[in-house]
């Protein structure tokens, strides 16, 4: 009897187990095949989808799982490469076949959540995702907000206080330096991070000989941006107040970059306050050797410490592309802009100037059109290899500028000017390095050649009669130099020696010459001078310092074809350079120099030249050498864990010319000289950034402030009396701070905020300081995923007169409408409480200026914008 | 220029003659640890893994190794010692400082593991791949936009938390660390001292190659290893002089940190 209970006992618990415990077994299999499968992943999970019990498919593709399975349970089974299986368990009969089917293993797009900045060696690397906010659209914008990164409007970027040398994209340099069409252009979803090279010296022949103190900036893109063509384009249209009628603003952008070749072509135009032209500014052209300036100067009126948003009265266009093809050696690149650009301008002036024997005044209405048309052209060859260097660059850079403006008031007249531009360059530099043991050697060959014609005219008419003055200018420049270095433990040796030629040649003519004038109005001048040069320099690295020296030498011969005796010049300009670089993070450079350098010569002409209506320039009628001397002090921080940039920098110079700009009147003319006095200027300057991330609310902020001081002399001559010399001190200082951040997810904000003040002194009598304040703060709402809602504004308050302020607000709001991924709406009211007015006061060389200028009034915008 | 593609080539020959198998996968890991001396570490690792076989290394280590392993490397890698240490900055070259290097090999169940100490000794040995006993947590969360399951273990000598992503199925993870269904993207022991984080992960398609110099090590046990590399750590000037024959003083003495040690601890315990 006891036996058939222990009997039952025994049959229950193991029913009971049973029931509790299921063995899941089964084997997977590929599905074409029927191949057994090894090492796919197989998980119970149960009716809430937890993970229970998990196994790997073994030999013959076989498992077993022993399991409590219960009702709602399934089986998953999963293999990179294949597709997921699914399995329900109810009602499952054992051992189970699950076939697999092939499938391509496709990771997350957003999968890599990288820390917001990295650092590597001297590569800092900032995530774009991580510092984009909802309202960005450009890249610039994006760059915006990375500490340490500061970009002007036209797209020139700045880090830690300095100009960047180069900008990639791709680790290509596409646009060389008119890199403003990709911060201004390339969308920010399509990049992925952007490194910033530390030191970055472009031309590999030099690494680890010629230290550079700038820094690169690189875009990588995402994948699904590379190797092939991404678009987008925006079409806006709407109403505006003032200028009344038709408002646009329109841009398309298409991009390729892929391993062999590279394209940005881009198309904009706008008539709502942005002036494209800056937009394909080069930013690493630097000075023309050709060294022409016009001599007319005619601006229509402008309105200083207000964005040109709020006064630029345009209707501009651009048009630019930009081509490189990667060749089997080297690389090959075009580029071809076209901008063109119209600006209106109205104002109404009021012009004092201060005058030992009282004060004159001038009134003037003005109205001006300037319309300026810029086409150029790029060819570019560069090899860019550890052992060669070879670039050559074919430029032409041609600008039509036609200014009209027309005053009514105390001198009615009517002033045009036609100031076209002709230049073409070509740049050859090729560069060999040799290594020789621990030896290297550098041989450098540079070929310069410019050639620029910049014909003047102007035409004034003042009571009823035309003048008309034509100046041509024209000069040839060339620069041809051989330069030989060696390096040993560190030691870089360098001597550069060549040659240059200049040739230049003006003639102006102002045949009816205003009565009250004395002198001439014809010059007929050449500028000539033959250079030979020699710049040896030193460059030594010790104890992560790095010493450079540079002692350059050189002997000119100056030729004017009998407008002022020939001359020989020699001249010397040593300087050197510290830079200590005890971590990664911290850099400090200490530099100084001096010299002798020779008077531009655009100066010399004994005859008048008239620069506007009543303004005439008189040259030097002697040539004269000017000397300077410099100091600066850089200083650059960053921990880029805890996203903190810094730097500062002071500089100090001092300029010694033996001449003096004097301004003399006669009737209602000014007339500018130089007179024959020493002039000793200074000149004072100081800077610090810092710029540091807040992760709390995936923003970042920055501080600035700055300081300079500038002391010069003028001299002011009167009617008939003696003149004065006056000494002139200017002093400036400004603050600034930006916040910006995503505190919570419905809201984003950024505010920004900038405060300078001036000063003018004369003969240590000082003006009052006169401040300017400007705030712009902008919410914007994310209520939902498809709309946006951004509610801004400014706030400006000027200083007119001592304790005398003027305050404008302007308000504007967005709202977007995202459908789709590729698609959206935005509705744009800008200056809604249509301010049409402003009105300020300034200070220039020994006079005020009053004015009442006009403001962009509201303006009612909706765009379409699309992307691929 | 033509010398480093020369390297290049030698490098992709060198690679395409032992056919080697493309990954799946490359993550990158931030491998958080201490020197001997308490002072924090951080160190990129990566691994490359299919569902055969996988590789868990240092970058900067692999590119040294490619870099010696050709006479034309060799010289680059000399060159580039030279600039930096004329210039001062000899931070900036490339240093083999983590040795580590775990290779597993599904289909034959084993892993080789290879370790060691510049200038002292390099050591390998060979495993039964052997998945930790996994105990799956109820928690999840997210890491680079993957939701991961915890699971915790024992595993010689550590208690160790993992998470790891089912919607990436490889089981895999970093180190020894494995056996999950799905790839581990996080893993720290208890003690604080050892933790892997991805911190990038992508389909390069990048083959597995070999590790370069295998011949190099010297084959021991695991636990032989460990304790070899233990005496290191605890007297690596005394160390370092007898490996090289002659003294070696240092200046001021090194502090070390006796808190620390491996990620695995079970070495002590034995015989």
């Amino acid at each position: 009897m006891l036996r058939h209970w222990i009997i039952i006992l025994l049959m229950s618990v193991a029913a009971l187990g049973a029931v509790a415990q299921t063995t899941v077994s089964g084997k997977v299999v590929e599905k074409e095949t029927g191949e057994a499968v090894e090492g796919a992943s197989v998980v119970l999970r149960d009716a809430n989808g937890k993970i229970r019990k998990f196994a790997t498919s073994g030999d013959g593709g076989k498992f077993s799982i022993t399991a409590p399975v219960a009702e709602g349970w399934t089986a998953e089974v999963s293999m990179i490469s294949f597709a997921k299986q699914k399995v329900a368990l109810d009602g499952a009969k054992y051992p189970l076949t699950v076939a697999l089917e092939p499938a391509a293993f496709q990771l997350k797009e957003v999968a890599v959540k990288a820390e917001r900045i990295r650092e590597q060696g001297d590569t800092i690397t900032y995530s774009v995702g991580s510092f984009a906010q909802k309202q960005d659209r450009s890249i610039g914008d994006v760059l915006k907000r990375m500490p340490g990164i500061d970009v002007a409007k036209s797209g020139k970027i700045q880090y830690q206080g300095e100009d960047i040398n180069k900008f990639y994209i791709e680790g290509s340099d596409l646009l060389g330096g008119r890199y403003g069409i990709a911060t201004n252009g390339i969308n920010h979803e399509d990049v992925g991070s952007v490194e910033v090279m530390e030191n970055h010296q472009p031309m590999q022949v030099l690494s680890g000989l010629a230290f550079s103190e700038k820094a690169a900036i690189n875009l990588k893109l995402k994948n699904r941006s590379k190797a092939t063509w991404t678009f987008h384009g925006d079409a806006g249209a709407g109403v505006s107040a003032q200028p009344e009628g038709l408002a646009w603003d329109g841009e398309l952008f298409a991009m390729a970059i892929m391993s062999s070749f590279q394209n940005i072509t881009t198309l904009k135009t706008n008539n709502i306050g942005e002036n494209l032209a800056a937009q394909a500014n080069d930013f690493f052209s630097g000075l023309r050797n050709t060294d022409l300036s016009s001599y007319i100067g005619i601006s229509l009126p402008g309105v200083p410490s207000l964005s040109s948003k709020r006064t630029l009265f345009n209707r501009s266009a651009l048009l630019s592309t930009n081509n490189l093809w990667k060749l089997r050696r080297g690389e090959f690149k075009f580029n071809i802009d076209y901008s063109f650009n119209r600006v209106v301008a109205d104002a109404a002036n009021v012009t004092t100037y201060f005058l030992n024997s009282g004060n004159r005044v001038i009134t003037e209405n003005r109205h001006g059109v300037d319309r300026a048309h810029g086409l150029s052209g790029k060819f570019i060859y560069e090899l860019n290899q550890k052992t060669v260097y070879i670039e050559n660059t074919l430029k032409t850079d041609i600008r039509w500028d036609d200014i009209s403006l027309s005053t009514g008031g105390t001198l009615p007249n009517r002033q045009s000017a036609y100031l076209p531009d002709y230049y073409v360059a070509n740049k050859l530099k090729a560069i060999k390095r040799f290594n020789r043991g621990s030896k290297t050697h550098l041989i450098t060959f540079n070929s310069h050649n410019e050639w620029e014609s910049l014909p003047q005219t102007l035409r004034v008419s003042l009571d009823g009669s035309t003048t008309r003055q034509h100046v041509s200018d024209h000069a040839f420049y060339t620069d041809e130099n051989v330069s030989y270095a060696f390096s040993v433990k560190g030691v870089t040796i360098g001597l550069e020696g060549g040659v240059k030629a200049y040739l230049r040649s003006m003639d102006s003519q102002l045949p009816d010459m205003p009565e009250e004038l004395p002198g001439i109005t014809d010059n007929v001048v050449s500028t000539n001078y033959v250079t030979l040069y020699a710049k040896p320099s030193l460059e030594y690295w010790v104890n992560r310092v790095n010493i450079r020296l540079g002692l350059p030498v050189s002997v000119a011969r100056y030729s004017f074809d009998k407008a002022i005796a020939d001359r020989s010049e020699a001249y010397f300009s040593p300087s050197l350079s510290f830079n200590w670089k005890p971590t990664n993070r911290l850099s400090a450079t200490l530099g100084g120099g001096l010299g002798r350098s020779p008077m531009n010569l655009n100066l010399i002409h004994p005859g008048y030249i008239m620069t506007n209506y009543r303004t005439l320039n008189a040259g030097v009628d002697d040539f004269y050498n000017s000397s300077s001397q410099r100091l600066s002090a850089n200083f650059s921080y960053r921990h880029t864990r805890r996203g903190f940039f810094g730097s500062a920098r002071v500089m100090q110079s001092w300029h010694h010319t033996p001449y003096t700009m004097a301004q003399q009147l006669f009737g209602d003319y000014v007339v500018y000289s130089y007179t024959d006095a020493k002039n000793d200027s200074k000149s004072f300057m100081s800077m610090a950034n810092f710029g540091k991330t807040l992760d709390f609310m995936r923003g970042s902020c920055n501080v600035n402030g700055s300081f300079s001081r500038s002391e010069s002399q003028l001299v002011t001559l009167g009617d008939g009396a003696g003149g004065s010399a006056v000494r002139r001190v200017s002093t400036g200082w400004s603050v600034g701070a930006k916040i910006g951040g995503n505190p919570v997810r419905w809201l984003s904000f950024d505010y920004s905020f900038n405060h300078s003040a001036n000063r003018l002194g004369m003969n240590s009598v000082n003006a009052s300081w006169l401040g300017s304040t400007s705030h712009r703060l902008d919410i914007i709402l994310l209520p939902h995923d498809k709309w946006q809602w951004r509610i801004g504004g400014d706030y400006y308050r000027n200083e007119i007169t001592q304790g005398n302020y003027k305050d404008v607000t302007m308000l504007d709001t967005r709202l977007t409408f995202t459908p789709g991924k590729r698609i959206e709406l935005m509705l744009d009211l800008n200056n809604i409480l249509n301010r049409r007015t402003y009105n300020y006061t300034t200070y220039s060389e020994l006079s005020s200026f009053e004015s009442q200028r006009q403001l962009r009034g509201r303006e009612l915008l909706l765009t379409l914008s699309v992307k691929k | 220029m033509k010398r480093i593609l020369g390297l290049f080539m030698a490098l992709s020959v060198a690679a395409g003659m032992a056919a080697q198998e493309k990954s799946d996968i490359e993550v990158s890991y931030d491998y958080h640890h201490f020197h001997r001396t308490g002072r924090e570490q951080n160190h990129q690792m990566i691994l490359l893994a299919n569902a055969k076989e996988s590789k868990f290394y240092n970058p900067v280590s692999h590119y040294v190794d490619s870099l010696e392993s050709t006479p034309e490397g060799k010289e680059i890698y000399k060159q580039m010692q030279l600039s930096a240490f004329t210039s001062g900055k000899m931070g900036s070259i490339p240093k083999k400082s983590v040795f580590l290097v775990v290779v597993k090999d599904a289909e034959n169940k084993e892993q080789t593991v290879y370790d060691g100490v510049l200038g002292f000794g390099a050591y390998t040995y060979t495993e039964p791949l052997e998945a930790q006993q996994w105990q799956i947590g109820d928690s999840t969360k997210t890491v680079m936009g993957y939701e991961c399951v915890m699971a915790t273990c024992d595993y010689r000598g550590r208690h160790w938390t993992a998470w790891f992503a089912p919607e990436i199925p490889l089981s895999n993870g970093p180190w020894k660390l494995g056996g999950l269904p799905g790839l581990i993207l996080e893993a720290a022991e208890s003690e604080g001292q050892h933790s892997f984080t991805a911190d990038g992960i992508s389909q390069s398609g990048r083959t597995i190659d070999p590790v370069i110099g295998s011949e190099n090590y010297e084959k021991v046990s695991r636990i032989d290893m460990l304790k070899t590399l233990r005496k290191f750590e605890e007297d690596p000037i005394g160390s370092l002089s007898t490996a090289w024959g002659k003294s070696i003083k240092v200046v001021g003495g090194v502090e070390i940190d006796k808190k620390l040690d491996f990620l695995e601890t079970d070495y002590k315990k034995k015989r």
